[in-house]
């Protein structure tokens, strides 16, 4: 390999990149809480969902397995990615707010917003429940 | 001895133009084939297993080199011996990559190239940094050991790394039924791409796909199961290092967490997803979940 080679496709790579940022690809929502379920139980072998709280800006959600556990899917790109959580779950609450700690340091904290502060309340108490029956 | 040229060296400046085609097909389209991070990511990861490659390929081709030594035949640049080289490379090739699926060591490097959530043409570029570690070189020892010129397996194989590209794409639906009996197309590497249950470890080929039709892996794509790629456990993140290393970091963590040497070999060679208290989820065992489940479903 010539460093002109190296060169160019070092070029090319970083141009690509931001001609896909200048056409704007890319973008993704979860539609409603049924999508969210989809979501959770196509990418979780023999997850069941029983209830899905979702972000009120459509970028993640939580979804509750008829078993009492807890799958997070977080807007990922264009696509979406989704984790099974082992109790006991981190999280933090503020007001409609709530911000869930998936364990792994590279997926990161996941925040929901949403619609009532009631549904914010009814989440944490599933995410507490989870915890006591581990 | 004929020099012989990389042709990967010349097929780059096409793969960049023909990326660029799709991203604009994809806007046109459907604007979620392609992320612009993701793509960033792929193509780096492309730019560093070349760079990775160089680094390696004296070793490589040292290791061609004495194995040839112990040649059965000396077959020499013959004009016969270039397609059959071409095809026992792709038999190689399948054995390499059905491999690079069933055994953790190997999957460590491999995975890489599916830990992309789309499916088009950059993700073909995203390649492995970690493949000397891994020893796919092995995987084509044999065909030097037969007698074929090292030259003309690296050219040959270098060929089969560009057919693969084109494949790699949404944009092209069927082929001919007759291509897509014998040829490897971008229907059947969707299906290999993909995580639903059905099309897991399924069509390893690289350029002909009666490999798999031959080895009983084969599955064709349906319609009403459309594909969804990536991996089983979707990496969450863009971060270059860790869709590079994080399978290696796991096989470290559950290594140094293992009881005992039978875990610890099960961790490295048992198959992605193995674990010494079957806690975790093998390809076998989503599929057997996901067939008991389709046999409780009422009879349509």
């Amino acid at each position: 390999m010539s460093w002109t080679l190296l060169i160019g496709s070092l070029g090319g790579v970083l141009a690509l990149a931001l001609i896909a940022r200048l056409l704007r690809l890319g973008g993704a929502a979860i539609g409603d809480a049924g999508d969210a379920v989809r979501l959770a139980e196509e990418a979780l072998s023999g997850f069941i969902a029983r209830h899905a709280f979702l972000s009120a800006d459509h970028a993640a959600a939580a979804v509750i397995g008829v078993d009492g556990t807890l799958a997070l899917v977080k807007r990922h790109g264009a696509q979406f990615a989704v984790r099974r959580l082992t109790p006991p779950v981190a999280f933090t609450r503020d007001g409609a707010t709530i911000a869930i700690d998936s364990g792994e340091r590279l997926f990161g904290r996941v925040k929901l917003t949403l619609a009532e502060s009631d549904e914010t309340r009814n989440l944490a108490d599933m995410i507490a429940n989870s915890a006591s029956r581990a | 001895m004929p020099e012989l040229p990389d042709p990967v060296d010349f097929a780059v400046p096409a793969f960049i133009a023909l990326v660029l085609v799709e991203m604009i097909v994809a806007r046109l389209r459907d604007p979620r084939r392609y992320e612009p991070r993701d793509t960033l990511t792929s193509l780096m990861l492309g730019f560093g297993s070349s760079i990775a490659g160089v680094l390696s390929l004296g070793a490589v081709v040292a290791a061609a080199y004495w194995v040839s030594r112990f040649a059965v035949f000396d077959i020499g640049f013959t004009w016969w011996a270039w397609p059959l080289c071409f095809l026992l490379d792709d038999l190689a090739y399948y054995a390499f990559h059905r491999s690079a699926h069933r055994v953790r060591w190997f999957w460590a490097s491999h995975v890489i190239h599916h830990s992309s959530q789309h499916y088009n043409l950059s993700t073909a570029l995203r390649q492995t940094w970690t493949g000397f570690i891994s020893l796919s070189f092995a995987f084509r020892l044999p065909l030097f050991l037969i007698g074929f010129p090292p030259e003309m397996v690296f050219f040959c194989g270098g060929l089969n790394l560009i057919y693969q590209f084109w494949i790699h794409t949404e944009v092209i639906g069927r082929c001919p039924a007759w291509f897509e009996a014998v040829m490897n197309t971008p229907s059947h590497h969707r299906v290999h791409h993909a995580t639903n249950p059905r099309y897991l470890d399924r069509n390893y080929a690289g350029v002909f796909i009666i490999w798999d039709r031959m080895f009983d892996s084969f599955e064709p794509e349906r319609d009403d199961d459309r594909p969804r790629y990536g991996i089983v456990k979707n990496l969450g993140s863009f971060n270059l290092l860790w869709a590079a290393f994080h399978e290696w970091v796991g096989i470290a963590r559950d290594l140094w967490r293992a009881p005992g040497v039978r875990a610890r070999l099960g961790y490295m060679f048992g198959p992605p997803g193995w674990s010494h208290d079957g806690s975790r989820d093998t390809s076998e065992t989503i599929k057997a979940r996901w067939q008991a489940g389709r046999a409780e479903l009422p009879a349509e």
